[in-house]
């Protein structure tokens, strides 16, 4: 008992050590302007339990930041630093007991020896809790036509922990395209590899298949490719993907298919499912499938001679039945929104998992909407058919690469607004209307410095129910043994 | 006086050493440095040090960086070089217990440094595990327990160095157990630390070499002949010392016959380059040339550079289409002298496309600070000052980079001042102006493009009446020849294009011609192309 004693007054001391290492705001200038921090995380909507939003001052003469965090239904935070950096434990109590409110920020900067306290601003606390562990991710150096050291991670959302999934030390020379889990799910998902020993690898409750997804009457091996709800199927793009580069200044990149088509595989016997009308000589490409998987949606265009016609290929949006009991297709496509008619290209389609919503890429042209400024994100109501640009998310620069979270609140997406060249994670919610809130930037611990010296994109982010748990020496391993199953045609 | 000698010779050979190890690099080998030293940038902060530290091997990988980061300074990286090299001598004469033998293990290692794709933190790892090995001469054994992992931790696999040492060194059997103990700690790590890596890789080191997946047998042999020599030199002893001279000469062999010659031609190429010597590209070129695209680029750059490409092109070896810009290749080295060419020609954003694509392509993931300034520089002329401070930024953290970055940020977002800027100014008026599309079938219109788009850009105009040579387009060469003689600026029609014009008008029948010569050359290694050629001409 006495050591404990002991324990609880070297605790106190340093706690009144720490404390008193905190300057007071004393005599601050007090301006109706609200503080310029970094990430704009200001009037944002975040989830329970979510990482603490660290912010920093935009201006670098800024020396010392003091916040205090107060919650509309209680708790305080207090936090004095260089930046905003707030104690995991400490945030994740204020956000819980501020579910469905707000917490209301004071910000005082101390900027040449004088306090400077700004009009507070607030945070909202959804009501909708965020029930993922966290997001996957491509982490790709926003080059050209080599991959570097390009690495698929995890992150928990709840804390700054990134976790590695299979990084290219583990497959040494091979390109690896996004992890694409079903609903989200840690137990069932794909990796493509792309180059010299590329394959399809299937993780399906950590037990690794390593597929040769091309056949002779099938045009590339797999690209864009998405799960069926039940897990028993899968549909995917086969398409001829090259990129051209601009000599102007203002782009680098246009990334373009000369054919494509769609397809499905069914899990359990490797088999394909191919439909005529998903097999054109227009280009099929981006296939998903709806919440009920009675649907899949996928992207059409009219083929152009590339790359010389590049800006004539745009993509309509279509679907067409699926029958999941018998693996077959219905017999008429639905053409939603069409090409040419609207005169944009609709691409990258993703139904929300409660089938109320389909979200969406526009750009002016093209099918890779990550290298368009101009692409944003809109929203469909399955259910009237009505649709609209978010523009409460849109930035100037590129939205793209979206995804839903597993409840269907929350939708996380890939954006350039930042500098313009390196695609960095957002993340908003929806309400049942359809409204989406303004998104927040994936939290750091100094943000400003992170994203800053951060020489990686987020590229193709995705919700994840739990921690994924992938072999990436057995995949490496299996990867340079070359061994495939073979698919086949049903 | 044999006491004075012995007493001193140790400081005389180090001192011996020294000197002719900085020599041969600073003389020999200033490319090789310069090589090494674009493929990294050490940044002096607290983040990059703990992100090395934090992996396997860590320390040595940073302490490795941390000494090439002096390469970019030609006489102090030959010295940090020779340094390395004598204290690395001088550890294994402790170690070995006898100076002479120590030379073996030291040429080998000089040997192997001639392979580009060597890491400098094997080397430093090498010198600490003997370091470590020397300063544990008095230390309990049980201090092992914890000297074992934290130098596994600290310099990787070549800790077995260390273990085997220790065991030489105390002749216990219980000793022994210290092989199973690393053994042991080995495996938890490869099981659990490293599994985003290749076994052979965990096993052998993630650090030591460039090229992922790669054992190179100088990695394993050094140490190992080290270990040979500290458990058995003594028994070497009874032979005469022209059969230690004998090793040592095959070491120096070995050395010369490691250092490629046309490998390090192409290096040194490159590093003239990268400093704008030009003539010196051309002088070399003139004694010897390396028949590889990469060295007509080299030479064709450079000819450019110094107006005499026009001049003197075909006197010089021309590997074909690609004599003057180079396709994407995917390697760290092969389209330097491209981005090169892209950037003094005023293709801005190829520049940036091919450095960024290089940096990405160095095997080990580290980032380079020569191409990290090619794309900062490329993003200031094109206007793009996010991103071009964020490379800044972190120039700024390196010791030889970061001037150059804190004057370059100076510019950001001042018009002005990079338009009257020497060098970015000029970029932005050579550089084009409408925006399609890159096509590397379509060179030559790429460049007549180029030069329609600014008339002064007398380097597109030559790059582009050379392609049409180098492609054989005798129709379209006649038809742009008049650009030349308008636009060119020179007070005769140049060489090569007259002897370009003999050959057209004798149908490539002129003795003596350099183009013919050319043309023949194609001939032989691409005849359908030759046909086209020759249909041309006519």
């Amino acid at each position: 008992m006495k050591r404990y004693t002991y324990y609880i007054y070297i605790g106190c001391l340093t706690a009144l050590l720490l404390s008193s290492c905190m300057k007071q705001v004393e005599n601050p200038t007090v301006v109706q302007e609200l503080p310029d921090i970094y990430p704009d995380y200001i009037d944002v909507t975040i989830p329970v339990g979510i990482a603490p939003m660290d912010f920093n001052m935009t201006d670098d003469e800024v020396e010392l930041i003091d916040v205090v965090a107060r919650g509309g239904k209680g708790g305080e935070l207090h936090a004095q630093g260089a930046y905003a950096d707030f104690d995991i434990d400490e945030w994740h109590a204020l956000t819980a007991q501020n579910q469905g409110t707000d917490i209301r920020f004071t910000v005082s900067a101390l900027k040449k020896d004088e306090w400077i306290q700004y009009q507070d601003f607030t945070m909202h606390v959804s009501p909708c809790p965020l029930t993922d562990f966290g997001i996957t991710y491509r982490r790709i150096a926003p080059g050209y036509e080599v991959g570097g050291n390009i690495g698929i991670y995890q992150r928990d959302l709840h804390s700054f922990d990134e976790f590695p999934i299979l990084q290219e030390s583990a497959v040494p020379g091979q390109c690896m395209n996004c992890h694409t889990a079903n609903r989200g799910s840690s137990e069932q998902f794909l990796i493509h590899l792309r180059g010299e020993r590329g394959g399809t690898v299937i993780q399906t409750d950590g037990k690794q298949t390593w597929l040769n997804t091309k056949t002779d009457s099938t045009k590339a091996n797999f690209g864009y490719s998405y799960w069926h709800p039940s897990g028993h199927y899968l549909t995917s793009s086969v398409n001829s993907i090259h990129q051209s580069f601009f000599v102007g200044k203002d782009k680098r990149i246009e990334v373009y298919d000369t054919m494509s088509d769609v397809l499905v595989m069914d899990v359990r016997t490797h088999e394909l499912l191919l439909c005529p009308l998903l097999q054109t000589v227009d280009w099929e490409t981006y296939p998903v499938f709806s919440a009920d998987g009675k649907t899949l949606y996928f992207c059409t265009s009219k083929p152009c001679r590339m790359p010389a016609e590049y800006e004539k290929a745009k993509y309509s949006l279509c679907r067409i039945a699926f029958d999941a009991q018998t693996g077959t297709f219905g017999t008429e496509v639905d053409t939603l929104l069409s090409a040419a008619t609207l005169g944009q290209s609709f691409t990258y389609p993703r139904p929300s998992y409660d089938g109320r919503w389909l979200m969406y890429s526009v750009t002016n042209f093209g099918n890779f909407p990550v290298n368009h400024t101009e692409a944003d994100l809109w929203l469909m109501d399955l259910q009237t058919g009505k649709t609209r640009s978010l523009s409460e998310v849109n930035s100037p620069d590129v939205d793209s690469f979206h995804n839903w979270s597993t409840d269907s609140h929350w939708f996380v997406f890939s954006s350039r607004r930042g500098d313009g060249m390196y695609n960095q994670a957002f993340i908003a919610s929806i309400d049942d209307k359809g409204n989406a809130t303004k998104p927040f930037l994936l939290p750091q611990r100094n943000p400003k410095k992170f994203y800053h010296e951060m020489l990686d994109s987020y590229n193709c982010p995705d919700f994840t129910t739990e921690k994924v748990r992938f072999d990436a020496r057995t995949a490496g391993r299996n990867c340079l043994d070359n061994q495939r199953i073979q698919v086949t045609l049903k | 006086m044999k006491a004075f000698v012995s007493q001193y010779s140790l400081y005389f050979l180090s001192l011996l050493l020294v000197v002719s190890a900085f020599l041969f690099w600073y003389l020999g080998y200033p490319h090789a440095l310069s090589y090494q030293e674009q493929y990294q940038l050490f940044l002096w902060t607290g983040d990059y040090f703990w992100t090395d530290v934090l992996q396997v091997g860590g320390l040595a990988d940073w302490l490795g960086e941390f000494f090439v980061q002096f390469y970019y300074v030609e006489w102090l990286g030959a010295l940090v070089l020779a340094l390395l090299l004598t204290v690395f001598w001088w550890l294994t004469t402790k170690v070995v217990d006898n100076r002479w033998y120590a030379f073996v293990p030291t040429f080998l290692l000089l040997a192997y440094l001639g392979d580009e794709s060597v890491l400098m933190s094997y080397v430093v790892a090498l010198i600490l595990a003997m370091g470590t090995r020397l300063m544990m001469q008095k230390v309990h054994p049980l201090f092992d327990l914890l000297t074992v992992p934290v130098l596994y931790g600290l310099i990787g696999p070549v800790a077995w160095l260390y273990v085997f040492l220790r065991l030489i060194q105390r002749k216990n059997w219980q000793t022994v157990g210290l092989l199973l103990y690393l053994l042991i700690i080995q495996w938890v790590v490869v099981s659990t630390l490293l599994r985003q890596w290749p076994l052979t890789s965990a096993i052998m080191g993630t650090n030591y070499y460039r090229i992922p997946m790669k054992l190179p047998p100088f990695q394993v042999l050094i140490p190992v002949i080290i270990v040979v020599l500290a458990a058995w030199g003594k028994s070497f002893k009874r032979y005469r010392l022209w059969r230690l001279a004998a090793l040592a000469i095959i070491a120096v062999m070995c050395t010369f016959f490691r250092f490629d010659s046309d490998k390090y031609e192409l290096i040194r190429q490159d590093y003239l380059i990268r400093h704008e010597r030009w003539q010196e590209v051309v002088t070399r070129a003139e004694k010897y040339q390396v028949p590889v695209n990469f060295s007509s680029e080299c030479v064709n750059l450079s000819l450019a550079m110094t107006g005499r490409l026009a001049e003197r092109q075909f006197a010089f070896y021309q590997s074909g289409e690609d004599a003057l810009i180079m396709p994407m290749v995917r390697d760290l080295t092969s389209n330097l002298p491209t981005m090169e060419a892209f950037y003094r020609l005023g293709m801005v954003n190829e520049s940036m496309r091919y450095a960024f694509d290089l940096q990405e392509s160095i095997l080990n993931g580290k980032k380079s600070g020569r191409l990290m300034k090619r794309i900062a520089e490329c993003c200031i002329i094109n206007g793009k000052y996010a991103v071009a401070e964020k490379y800044l930024d972190i120039l700024q953290q390196s010791l030889f980079y970061r001037n150059w970055a804190k004057d370059a940020r100076s510019y950001l977002g001042n018009e002005a001042w990079i338009d009257a800027h020497p060098q970015w100014g000029k970029l932005r008026k050579l550089r084009y102006q409408e925006d399609f599309l890159y096509n590397y079938g379509e060179l030559d219109k790429m460049l007549g493009r180029l030069f329609i788009n600014n008339p002064e850009n007398k380097m597109a105009l030559e790059y582009f009446l050379a392609q049409l040579l180098l492609k054989g387009d005798m129709a379209s060469f006649q038809q742009y020849l008049g650009w030349a003689q308008r636009y060119g600026g020179y007070t005769m029609m140049p060489y090569t294009y007259q002897d370009a014009m003999k050959c057209i008008q004798a149908q490539g029948d002129v003795p003596g011609s350099a183009y013919a010569a050319y043309v023949r050359q194609m001939t032989q290694h691409h005849p359908s192309a030759a046909t086209e050629s020759n249909h041309s001409a006519h």
